[in-house]
């Protein structure tokens, strides 16, 4: 009992942690994929942190854990020291698929959440036109979604969360199918927003180079079942431009010493792919 | 040979002066509002009641796993072999029309809508959900908007089959409607009056598709044409 309290103590310096996250998926009646094994990591508030694994490894199911739109089979997420057990819109989060109605045009989109939360309709049109416009997107206020480019509408999906201020922001691989200009575009816009709002981000990438310019922290996953492989800080001075960053000699030093950790675990995905047929 | 006989066709000419005399002598108003009449009851009726069973078997997995199969058995009985039954249930009167109308308009109000709330986007879902949105927001936010371009459809063919259920009705047995006049005519060997009916029946289907395709634009405006 006592070490459980003390456990519990400790854990409220940090804004989020997972303890033993395990989870399997039935895919079918007799046969289960076991996706996450054993997973335990912190997170600082207001720290940066990116999650990079090989592709399928369960990167996206552990932010559905870490969101609560998936109960693990295993294990305990704390959020603030507390155990999470409901959605919270403390948690703002950008999931991988595009999340914008189609049906609603760019600020009735930009102010869904005010909306639910029961904001009058002059007030959140008002804060989700500012934000339209800080993103770069203003004129296109009455465009539906598929009058939008890629780009504008993953601008529109990060805003669309920023309107609800929440504490914390989770983006799953928010850029992956953009091209290289506009990636970059918006990392940097990511990192200014970063730099201003100062909140607490959790941002997964298969993009190992998106990783070290954003983040303060990196953990890499294993490949299937997951679990966290190792961990790097990334002390590269801030503010930071996504462009610049990658010709400090630091940057490149760095990049080439968790190239060398993740090889192997895509050598080991390949591998399981082959198998499968 | 090759000559179009006016006894089985009539002529465009003599159609047309009868449907304007039909209308200047009041004698189809009586026809053509109990025919209106049920058919927008037929299809007010239909689907609201295929768009509700839709949402609850939507909602419940339970209940559509017993009850889809047995709906989908019963949509299978020919209709036209049920309006009989019905004038016998309701009588002669408006009911009957109504009662056929609306049954073809439930079901293929019911496939519609349900094809429709088992689209939704869970992604979609997931990401009201997870900006606090309540069952309810939800279903307003996500689930209705995004079946609606299902439920038009459906509205669409419903106006198209409510209309039809109406006229069977008519024409199994009844003493007024667009569907008794063109029996009438047809016993008369009055062609003429057959095809003005026909035109007129023409007229209200190009009318309430109108109403619907109006509302289509309305409402869909988010949507690409494909082509
Ligand atoms: N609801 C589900 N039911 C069954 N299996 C699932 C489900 N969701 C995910 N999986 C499986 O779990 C594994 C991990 O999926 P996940 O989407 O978390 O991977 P990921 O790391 O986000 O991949 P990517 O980089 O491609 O986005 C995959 O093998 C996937 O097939
Ligand atoms: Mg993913």
């Amino acid at each position: 009992m006592f070490i459980l309290i003390m456990l519990a103590s400790t854990n409220e310096k940090y804004k989020f942690s997972l303890n033993n996250i395990s989870h399997s998926f039935n895919a079918s009646q007799v046969e289960s994929i076991e996706v996450l094994r054993n997973i335990n990591f912190n997170v600082y508030e207001h720290e940066f942190l990116a999650l990079i694994g090989p592709s399928g490894c369960g990167k996206s199911t552990l932010l559905n854990i870490m969101s609560r739109l998936i109960t693990p089979n295993y294990g305990e997420v704390l959020l603030d020291g507390r155990p999470l057990r409901y959605i919270t819109t403390k948690i703002g989060y950008v999931s991988q698929a595009d999340s914008l109605l189609p049906w609603r045009n760019l600020i009735d989109n930009v102010a869904i959440g005010l909306e639910i939360k029961g904001v009058g309709k002059r007030e959140r049109r008002k804060k989700a036109k500012e934000l339209i416009a800080r993103a770069g997107l203003e004129g296109f206020e009455k465009s539906y979604p598929n009058e939008l480019s890629g780009g504008m509408r993953k601008r529109a999906d990060i805003i669309k969360v920023l309107a609800i201020d929440p504490e914390i922001i989770f983006m799953d691989e928010p850029f992956s199918a953009l091209d290289v200009f506009t990636r970059q575009m918006l990392q940097d816009y990511i990192l200014d927003i970063w730099q201003e709002i100062h909140k607490t981000i959790i941002f997964i990438t298969h993009d190992l180079t998106e990783a070290i310019t954003l983040a303060d922290r990196i953990l890499l996953m294993t490949a299937r079942p997951a679990t966290i492989k190792s961990e790097y800080n990334i002390n590269l001075p801030r503010p930071r431009s996504s462009f610049d960053i990658m010709f400090e000699p630091q940057f490149i030093e760095i990049h080439k010493t968790i190239w060398n950790d993740l090889k192997e675990e895509i050598a080991i995905t390949g591998e399981g792919d082959n198998q499968n047929f | 040979m090759g000559r179009i006989d006016p006894f089985f066709f009539s002529r465009p000419s003599a159609i047309i002066v009868d449907f304007v005399v039909l209308f200047s002598s009041k004698e189809i108003f009586p026809h053509l509002g109990v025919t209106l009449y049920a058919t927008l009851m037929g299809l007010f009726l239909g689907s609201s009641s295929g768009l509700v069973l839709a949402f609850i078997l939507g909602r419940f997995q339970f209940l559509e796993r017993v009850l889809d199969p047995i709906i989908f058995g019963l949509y299978g009985i020919p209709k036209l072999a049920l309006g009989p039954l019905f004038i016998l249930w309701f009588g002669l009167g408006i009911e009957s029309k109504i009662f056929l109308s609306f049954i073809w308009v439930f079901f293929v109000m019911y496939f519609n809508a349900y094809g429709g709330f088992k689209d939704v986007d869970y992604r979609l879902v997931n990401s009201v959900r997870l900006m606090g949105a309540n069952e309810f927001q939800v279903i307003t936010k996500v689930v209705f908007p995004s079946s609606l371009p299902w439920i038009l459809t459906g509205l669409k063919s419903g106006v198209g089959v409510a209309l039809l259920g109406t006229i069977v009705g008519e024409y199994i047995g009844s003493s007024v409607g667009l569907g008794n006049m063109v029996m009438y005519a047809g016993n008369m060997f009055n062609t003429t009056r057959v095809f003005s009916s026909i035109l007129a029946m023409t007229l209200i289907m190009i009318f309430l598709n109108e109403i619907v395709e109006f509302l289509e634009k309305r409402l869909l405006r988010w949507r690409v044409k494909s082509f």
